[in-house]
């Protein structure tokens, strides 16, 4: 190379970048400098089943709340990590959130137990935290920043009493995963039903990673309950439901918390899901502000219908759009001030908050598997099909 | 009656248990490594079975026929390709293999959450029982286990009468022996590895009977697998037999009187003891 070529070279390069470095700078100026919210939830790891629907209700919202303009103006950015269903590795991402990627706002990660980590993080940095994850109340004591947007695990079950009641059962049977939000449901439940002068016949705890259900429910057996509930996850609600048929423990009623609404549960049992009683958070059959929009939004970016954990993180999305628009800025003080007091119309249902950040608003809905098909049965006056009872 | 009936389930998850663990056995016996990517192979070949019943429709059982030959042939080439690079011998050798199928298991795991999602996923086949007076059977246990002493009775007859089965013992027992005598033992260990890709996939079509899986549990049935062949005596295959009876015994027995929380924590509670007390396994002096 000769030195006027070099010298050519160089000349154009620098010419290049010049060229390029105003280009950046004009198209920075032409688009403001976007809102970055962030997230944690659990794509790999014991949750991540569900986790994988919690987080296309954040994605699904940003991406139509862009195509709308954005927010004060500015686009969207949505971050989200895998927590890898640890709390400690969600507890990590969150102070990265914060500390390295500097965004505005953050919201809740899924499951109780991480969000009870999480939310230490949240307090510590003076962060307003959206959690439409976080069903157990337990996780908003002592909390000034944090703000449940989900049903409290108390009003799940509740009306599985109410029905016992109303149709004479007199005993009941509590299998009871030993996490934060599926103890909280038990316990909520144990305590309406014995209200309403139901036995509680046998009740037992168990670990989230049991498989082997078969000396639980033999000793259940004995006691022959009218009601039999358990409170779980996908797995142990098709373990146990696999289990009482094998043992031809014949309830009047059989409900679970989490994991009948999902279609993994009747795609495991067939006709054994059929009777089945299970409760859920949302229905794309409620009528609900922007329930409509929702359900077809969702099937033009996913396919199929959302789960109700799809709806929950949307929701949380609606709350923050209108939060935002109604305090004019993402002062996290002047936001924490409009969510403590404001009530928000959301696709499950109305967002409102006690005194310490603590779900009021939205209720729980139970739904059964009739024939095959999942429909929403209680309370009577928003079901799709009335209850089918005895089971079997 | 109750004891008759804890002891009937004891059995049936014991029988698959040691379905689960057989093929962990076989390649612990000649290559002296745990392939920590056998529980990884289990949860694939269920899922890849929930599949073929979903899209399908095919019998589970039938499925064994369909994944057991492509574990073997996937086996055999991820031994000829990957693992039978690492040159050390020894102590070292055992390592690095360690090291290598523990990458690996976090390999299939990603790739198996990709291709499968990662929901808990189960096929409604063999869900009753069998009713024999107030005694009732499990379905699906009692075909796992019947196919796991099926397999074990199999893998006894040729490990002892066959010839190809004679140099497997031979090369686990010396590998400078059985080269002297002109075994060809990396075509040995090939063959071990395919074979206990196989068996892993025979139990992960059953298993996805039993129980609904799902990507992430990959490393529980290779823990769960591992204490059911550290019972029986590493490598020693009536000893896994017994090993599995011995735990799907102890967690039904411990589950109806002690509670689940204690049933879960016995598989590692009775490994513990059994490595302190006994670290050569439950039988003594055992040929291998």
């Amino acid at each position: 190379m000769t030195r006027r070529t070099r010298v050519a070279v160089l000349v154009g390069t620098l010419l290049v970048l010049t060229v390029a470095s105003a280009t950046a700078a004009r198209s920075e100026r032409r688009s403001p400098k976007p809102i970055r919210i962030g997230a944690s939830i659990s794509q790999t790891g014991v949750y991540a089943g569900v986790g994988q629907y919690a987080v296309r209700g954040y994605r699904l919202y940003v991406d139509l709340l862009n195509a709308r303009g954005g927010l004060l103006g500015r686009p969207v950015q949505l971050i989200v990590y895998d927590d890898q269903s640890s709390p400690a590795t969600a507890v990590r991402l969150y102070s990265r959130l914060i500390s390295e990627d500097h965004v505005d706002v953050i919201l809740g990660p899924y499951s109780s137990a991480i969000t009870q980590a999480v939310a230490a993080v949240a307090e510590k940095n003076r962060r307003v935290m959206i959690d439409p994850f976080a069903a157990a109340s337990v996780v908003f004591t002592d909390t000034k920043w944090n703000f449940q947007a989900i049903t409290a695990s108390e009003r799940y079950l509740a009306s599985v009493a109410d029905i016992s009641k109303l149709r004479g059962y007199k005993t009941m049977a509590l299998f009871v995963n030993n996490t934060p939000s599926t103890s909280a449901i038990a316990a909520a439940l144990k305590a309406r039903a014995q209200a309403f002068g139901l036995k509680i016949v046998y009740e037992q705890k168990y670990p989230n990673d049991a498989s082997d259900f078969s000396s639980m429910v033999l000793a259940a057996k004995a006691t022959h309950p009218d009601v039999v509930v358990g409170t779980t996850y996908v797995p142990d609600s098709v373990g146990l439901t696999r289990e009482l048929n094998r043992q031809a423990v014949r309830p009047k009623l059989l409900a679970f918390s989490i994991g009948v609404v999902e279609p993994e549960y009747e795609k495991a049992l067939g006709p054994l899901a059929n009777g089945v009683i299970g409760n859920t958070l949302w229905w794309p059959s409620l009528r609900r502000e922007g329930n409509a929009a929702f359900v077809a939004a969702y099937k033009a970016k996913y396919g199929g219908t959302p789960t109700y954990q799809v709806a929950t993180g949307y929701a949380a999305m609606q709350v923050l759009e209108q939060a935002v628009a109604k305090t004019g800025s993402l002062d996290q003080t002047k936001l924490r001030d409009t969510i403590a007091a404001m009530r928000a119309n959301t696709v499950t249902g109305s967002f409102r908050l006690d005194a310490g950040g603590r779900q009021v608003g939205y209720k729980s809905y139970l739904m059964q598997w009739q024939g095959g098909k999942a429909r929403l049965v209680w309370p009577p006056k928003v079901a799709e099909a009335p209850l089918e009872l005895p089971y079997r | 009656m109750i004891l008759v009936q804890l002891a009937i389930n004891g059995l049936l998850l014991g029988g698959l248990y040691l379905l689960m663990a057989q093929g962990l056995n076989l390649v612990f016996g000649v290559m002296k490594i745990v392939n920590f990517a056998h529980g990884v192979f289990i949860v694939v070949a269920g899922l890849v079975v929930y599949r073929l019943y979903e899209a399908y429709g095919i019998n589970p059982l039938v499925a064994v026929a369909i994944v057991a030959p492509a574990f073997f042939v996937v086996g055999a080439l991820l031994q000829r390709v990957l693992i039978e690079r690492i040159t050390a011998v020894g102590t070292e050798g055992e390592l690095l293999s360690l090291m290598l199928t523990y990458g690996l298991s976090y390999i299939f795991i990603n790739v198996a959450t990709r291709v499968f999602g990662a929901k808990y996923l189960s096929l409604p086949y063999l869900q009753s029982s069998l009713k024999i007076a107030s005694l009732t059977i499990n379905e699906s246990l009692l075909v796992a286990s019947t196919l796991a002493a099926l397999l074990a009775a199999a893998l006894y007859v040729w490990l002892t009468h066959m010839p190809s089965g004679k140099q497997i013992r031979a090369t686990s027992q010396s590998r400078i022996g059985a080269i002297s005598c002109g075994i060809d033992t990396r075509r040995m260990r090939m063959l071990a590895f395919a074979l206990g890709s196989s068996l892993a996939a025979a139990a992960g079509a059953l298993l996805v009977v039993v129980q609904p899986v799902a990507p992430q549990d990959g490393s529980d049935f290779t823990v769960l697998s591992f204490v059911v062949v550290a019972l029986g005596g590493l490598g020693n295959y009536a000893g896994a037999a017994i090993g599995a009876v011995l735990l799907g015994s102890a967690q039904s027995y411990g589950g109806y009187y002690l509670g689940p929380n204690v049933e879960n924590v016995l598989p590692f509670v009775i490994m513990l003891g059994i490595m302190l007390l006994r670290p050569q396994g439950l039988q003594p002096g055992a040929a291998r």
